[in-house]
């Protein structure tokens, strides 16, 4: 079973996520691996890197050259000769920098890009439960805002990163080298630097957080008003809405702020330890001056490589930010990645390659969710091959939902379905519901031409190919009189046709990939009695010898069908064709007189 | 193009936070200042406390420097608090209000945009613009100020070395500008890619049953690959931007370090310059190196905020053609005589509608109906506003609807759209959608005109139930029917009713016809139906076709189902057929 639970709210965090250390390490190894197939034009990076901290190096020993040597000893063309070596180790560093700045935002963006190929990748082989509790706009969230915040520390962190640690290595070394008790004195604030950052590092993970999860708010409540923009501006939520909108873009502003104050704390700080720093080397430095124990000479040399050493820091420092920003991106990108397809999208090893399309339920029963009541009960049902079943019901009967098991949307809670004969849990089920042309109750259209709609399962088909759905269901030439014909754009959600159209478009659809088994979920229930007449004209010849399940309202789709099953409550009630049914006298008459006493006029 | 932006951006933006803006400013520079003190400080130190080993001065100093620490961390604190606050200010601010303007937008503007266009448009882009005008403006300033003073200071010191040393200079801020002008179009395009990736993204999430069922999970994977890819390759476009000019941007001041290395140690050989003051120059010189070495970054930096600020806006330019005119007055008490004068409407250069007139009398009923995307939803659409027709008027009560404030208009219609759109809120919050202090009672008795009261009661939390987005844990004719009842709450003068009892069955529709039928009054409804158990509710019926009023009558005058079912026929009999099966027995082949 999948963890099911309020449809809205975000999946339960990982309890432990609390004890996490920022950037968890088996996170950032993962995000490593991506990098693996990189290493090398990593490693060519890394030593651009270096060479570019190495000729860094070199400008103020050579200017000391020039000064101690040249100038000071008056010798004009070894003036020239440093300062020829200046400019070529400006130019050296210059061409590194260069290379350095390509190659780490070729391997950086190579691994963003990787990275959001995968998580989309895995967001579409998870199962239709995962998309009914997760709102799309927290998705989006993951796959741009976060991933936007990992491609500040991959692009920009990393290379600061190894550049000043490098420089604070060196600098180390150094003021080790020239006089260790001094060196000690300066890393004596060390241990307050740890602390704080140790401080530091927790609040500002848990503000990091909050920042993601805010931001990921905004995303949601940007993408469900723009969707839902026609009932807004029809019943004049524009106010309201905007107030509530304004209360998550607060919300996201004041988790911001949080990061500020605590940046705003941390930094300054660091650079304050810096200047305490300064000061006990003066005052160690100076009594040990006054002893003659330490020349000026040295002293100074100190100070001045001190700023090799606290510059590192405070950039590192500010790279803590970004550090801790990615990590809490990182932390929801894997926790997608984390998140198991479900039972219904395991592929199993059936192939569905000529199958007959028998179907049956044995003993199915069906629930959303565990603690809400049971949508099927107990369906038992056989349908054999090439039969054209109709399914008729109230609403809310369970309809719509048997007709998702038969896709494998979900799995029964007991019970099994069964594909000619076979568990459909056997089935690799990409290659079974491709053999299955299913119209769903509620047509979805994507951005592109209706040539593109229809050809939805292969876009490389030809036009004649695609254009042939609509000529065996006899509505090409309404496709033709769209104004750029089967090229009219339909914009996202088919914005740009009607209702009716957008239906036929998601009907021929179905009908595109040749599929043995078809499922029609009310798929004629927005369009006018001319074109139900055509469709169900050509139906009659385009089910010969394919499964059919077809639901509907208007019986008069119904009359038709090989068989008609009546559903209540999730139960089967009625098995039969219309006229035994007609006779019997039972729900399915009642139906049908209803329907044919609203024709004749409400009382 | 970038300068215009920015001051737009600037004054837009910006207007009501230049105390903050100044006063972070400040608190910037003293903050420099400081930074420039304590190695003044130290200097002052080593020179005259060490050298002379005065024990009292030296300690006096090193208070000053870590009294400077202090002032420096105070001062650098206000700055980030300051600035930080402001720069969050303006951002949350300017989403707000682009989220405003967004809502006022028409619904053509809709249907050119993608909705995964606006939202990165909204996040990512005011993102960005925060980001510079927080912090990049500030840095700005003090480089600028940074490199001002000390070009001045260097003049008045030794100006033929200043002005020698200061050579480079030119070349510096040509390079700047070229490699803005160069950044600029890539940095567009890259928030440009991110805007097209968030659309695929968008559409294929909302879409995942259409893309699971027809299991084409790969093709879509590879259509965002492309997308991602896109991104990946203008990242790198603007990376080799980037590697070319930010090193040579930081090497061209090492030329000034070099020019006084080389002219001015022969100064000093041939005893035209002290070492001294050739130490001292070149220390100058080093405080100007590093600002213009930033010049760089702050370049892309600038470059990035102007491409995503003009992307802001572009949307905040976006003007709706549908608003409140200067005279526009709010509705009078609606009697609800609807009528369509001469009526055309094109989407595009499509016409969809063609010269309708029509008169619909108070409490009447009309049912609208005619062949698949004849522009009945069209029409209904019109009485609301959500278009202007571009011929003729609509009128309510005689009052031309651009007269009116959209605000009154809307009050006075319910409308149930033909796929009905429900928020992920409770059961209860959708219902009372336009009107959301009404009282449980009202919304109950919607919920029963609706015949929507029994399937909410048994839902898990009854009418607190919070439903999944766009209602999707509901089924077809619960959503319609939720649809119905938020529509009916408002109890308005004016129904329009696009389809919207297309996915209940017969003994459900029949149950809510008759309460409409009952509760109907002195209320004007518009029903677009496709059923005849609909239809029959209305006292009229008008059959369309290709946008123009073919037949109207009492509905058991008019045969429109036939003439429909005929029309199907014989369009299905035509050459056209003929010539199509011609065709099929080709491709079947
Ligand atoms: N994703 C879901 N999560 C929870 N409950 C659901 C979900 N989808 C449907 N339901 C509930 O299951 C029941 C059956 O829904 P189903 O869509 O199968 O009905 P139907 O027979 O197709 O009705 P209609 O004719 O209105 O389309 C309904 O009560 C509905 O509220
Ligand atoms: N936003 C739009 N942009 C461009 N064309 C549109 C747009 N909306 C609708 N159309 C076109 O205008 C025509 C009329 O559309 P409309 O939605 O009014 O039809 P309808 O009569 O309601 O059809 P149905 O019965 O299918 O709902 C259709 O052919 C459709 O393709
Ligand atoms: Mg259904
Ligand atoms: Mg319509």
């Amino acid at each position: 079973m999948t963890p099911r639970g309020d449809p809205r709210g975000e999946l339960p965090e990982d309890p432990r996520s609390g004890l996490r250390v920022w950037l968890n390490r088996r996170h950032v190894l993962r995000l490593a691996a991506f990098g693996w197939a990189y290493r090398w034009q990593a490693l060519g990076s890394m030593v651009a890197m270096l060479a570019v901290t190495a000729t860094g190096l070199t400008g103020p020993y050579l200017l000391r050259l020039a000064i101690d040597k040249g100038i000071a000893g008056k010798d004009l063309s070894y003036l020239g000769w440093v300062a020829a070596l200046y400019l070529l180790a400006g130019m050296l560093g210059a061409v590194f920098h260069g290379v350095q700045t390509y190659g780490v935002n070729w391997v950086g963006q190579r691994v963003i890009r990787d990275l959001r190929d995968r998580l989309f990748r895995h967001l579409t082989s998870l199962d239709i439960d995962y998309y009914s509790r997760q709102r799309a706009g927290w998705i989006i969230s993951r796959l741009t805002n976060d991933i936007e915040a990992l491609e500040t520390l991959l692009v920009d962190g990393v290379a600061q990163l190894v550049v000043n640690s490098l420089t604070l290595t060196g600098a180390v070394i150094i003021l080790f080298g020239m006089d260790w008790r001094l060196a000690v004195v300066t890393m004596a604030v060390m241990p307050v630097l740890l602390l704080g950052t140790a401080v530091f590092r927790v609040k500002a993970q848990k503000a990091y957080r909050r920042v993601r999860s805010a931001v990921a708010d905004v995303t949601v409540s940007l993408q469900e008003s723009l969707s839902g923009i026609r009932v807004i501006q029809a019943f004049r939520r524009e106010e309201r809405n905007m107030q509530a909108f304004s209360a998550v873009n607060d919300v996201n502003r004041k988790a911001n702020l949080d990061t500020v104050y605590l940046s705003g704390v941390y930094f300054p700080s660091v650079e304050f330890l810096s200047a305490v720093s300064t000061g006990l080397i003066l005052l160690y430095g100076g009594s040990r001056v006054a002893d003659g124990d330490l020349t000026v000479g040295i002293l100074a040399a100190f100070i001045g490589y001190l700023s090799s050493f606290f510059d590192p820091v405070e950039s590192l420092s500010e790279l803590y930010n970004t550090l801790q920003s990615s990590g809490a991106a990182l932390e929801k990108i894997m926790s997608v990645l984390d998140t198991e397809p479900g039972d219904a999208e395991l592929l199993g090893a059936l192939t569905a390659g000529g199958i007959a399309g028998a179907l049956a339920c044995e003993d199915v029963s069906f629930s959303y969710g565990a603690d809400s009541e049971e949508v099927l009960d107990g369906v038992t049902l056989s349908i054999p091959a090439g039969q054209r079943v109709s399914l008729v019901g109230p609403t809310g009967a369970g309809k719509s939902t048997l007709a998702k098991l038969f896709l494998r949307f979900y799995q029964p809670t007991s019970g099994r379905i069964t594909v000619d004969g076979a568990d459909l849990r056997d089935y690799d089920i990409r290659d079974y519901r491709r053999h299955v042309g299913y119209v769903p109750q509620e047509p979805y259209l994507f951005t592109g031409s209706v040539l593109d709609n229809i050809r939805l399962a292969d876009p490389q088909a030809d036009r004649a190919e695609a254009e042939r759905p609509a000529l065996e269901l006899g509505v090409h030439d309404l496709f033709l009189a769209l104004p750029a014909g089967y090229d009219t754009e339909v914009r996202e959600r088919g914005l740009a046709l009607s209702a009716g159209e957008r239906q036929l478009v998601s009907f021929a659809r179905a009908f595109f990939a040749k599929p043995a088994v078809l499922i029609l979920d009310e798929a004629t229930s927005s369009v006018d009695p001319g074109t139900e007449y055509r469709i169900e004209a050509a139906l009659s010849r385009l089910l010969e010898g394919r499964t059919s399940l077809v639901i509907a309202h208007r019986l008069s789709t119904v009359e038709n069908s090989d068989r008609i099953l009546v559903m209540e409550d999730g139960r089967i009630v009625e098995d039969g064709d219309h006229h035994s049914l007609l006779a019997a006298g039972g729900p399915y008459a009642r139906l049908y007189r209803s329907q044919l006493r609203s024709v004749e006029g409400p009382a | 193009m970038g300068m215009s932006t920015f001051r737009r951006m600037t004054q837009l933006f910006l207007s009501g936070h230049w105390p903050g803006l100044t006063l972070s400013l400040v608190l910037a520079l003293g903050t420099t200042a400081m930074g420039l003190v304590i190695p003044w400080l130290v200097k002052i130190t080593i020179d005259q406390a060490l050298v002379t080993g005065r024990t009292g001065l030296l300690r006096a100093l090193v208070g000053g420097i870590v009294a400077a620490g202090l002032l420096r961390m105070a001062l650098a604190f206000g700055r980030r608090v300051v600035s930080g606050k402001v720069a969050l200010k303006v951002e949350t601010e300017v989403r707000d209000r682009l989220f405003a303007h967004l809502q006022t937008l028409g619904l053509d503007f809709y249907l050119r945009s993608q909705t995964g266009q606006l939202i990165s448009r909204s996040i990512a882009d005011v993102r960005a613009v925060r980001m510079f005008l927080g912090y990049g403006l500030i840095f700005i300033v003090t480089h600028v100020t940074t490199l001002v003073a000390v070009t001045v200071i260097l003049l008045v010191l030794q100006p033929r070395l200043a002005l020698l040393s200061l050579a480079p200079m030119p070349l510096i801020l040509v390079v700047a500008r070229v490699f803005s002008h160069k950044l600029h179009p890539t940095l567009w395009a890259i928030q440009q890619r991110v805007a097209e990736l968030t659309a695929v993204a968008e559409e294929r999430i909302t879409g995942i049953r259409v893309i699971k069922a027809f299991a084409v999970e790969d093709i879509q994977q590879e259509a965002f690959a492309e997308a991602s890819d896109r991104i990946y390759r203008q990242n790198l476009e603007a990376a080799s931007i980037r590697g070319r000019y930010v090193p040579l941007l930081g090497f061209l001041p090492s030329l000034s370090l070099i020019i006084i290395l080389f002219y001015g140690g022969r100064l000093v050989v041939l005893d035209q310059m002290t070492l001294g003051s050739l130490v001292a120059f070149n220390g100058y010189v080093l405080l100007l190196v590093w600002p213009l070495r930033m010049l760089g970054m702050l370049v892309s930096w600038a470059a990035r905020a102007i491409a995503s600020g003009e992307r802001v806006l572009e949307l905040l330019d976006e003007t709706a053609r549908v608003t409140d005119r200067a005279t526009a007055r709010p509705l009078p008490r609606v009697r609800g005589a609807i009528e369509f004068h001469d009526v055309t409407f094109s989407y595009g250069d499509r016409r969809v509608l063609d010269g309708i007139s029509l008169k619909v009398e108070p409490g009447e009923t009309v049912a609208l109906v005619g062949p698949t995307g004849c522009g009945k939803s069209t029409l209904a659409h019109l009485v609301l506003r959500f278009y202007d027709p571009i011929d003729g008027t609509v009128t309510i009560d005689g009052h031309d609807l651009r007269d009116v404030t959209l605000a009154s208009l809307r009050r006075s219609i319910g409308l149930v759209d033909q796929d009905p759109f429900l928020f992920s809120l409770s059961v209860r919050d959708n219902i009372r959608y336009g009107d959301p202090e009404a009282s449980p009672r009202r919304v109950e008795a919607a919920a029963h005109a609706a015949a929507a009261h029994d399937f909410i009661e048994a839902l898990p939390q009854g009418y607190d139930t919070v439903i999944g987005e766009r209602g999707m844990t509901l089924s077809g004719g619960q959503r319609q029917r939720l649809a119905l009842a938020r529509a009916l709450l408002i109890d308005p003068p004016i129904l329009v009713l696009d389809d919207a009892t297309s996915s209940v069955d017969a003994e459900t529709e029949t149950r809510i016809l008759e309460a409409l039928g009952g509760q109907r009054g002195n209320r004007t409804s518009i029903i677009v139906a496709h059923r005849p158990s609909t239809v029959m509710l209305a006292d009229r019926v008008i059959l369309l076709d290709a946008g123009r009023i073919v037949r109207s009558g009492p509905p058991t005058e008019v045969p429109w189902q036939q003439i429909l079912v005929r029309e199907a026929e014989q369009a299905l009999e035509r050459d056209i057929a003929a010539a199509h099966r011609e065709r099929l027995r080709e491709t079947s082949l």
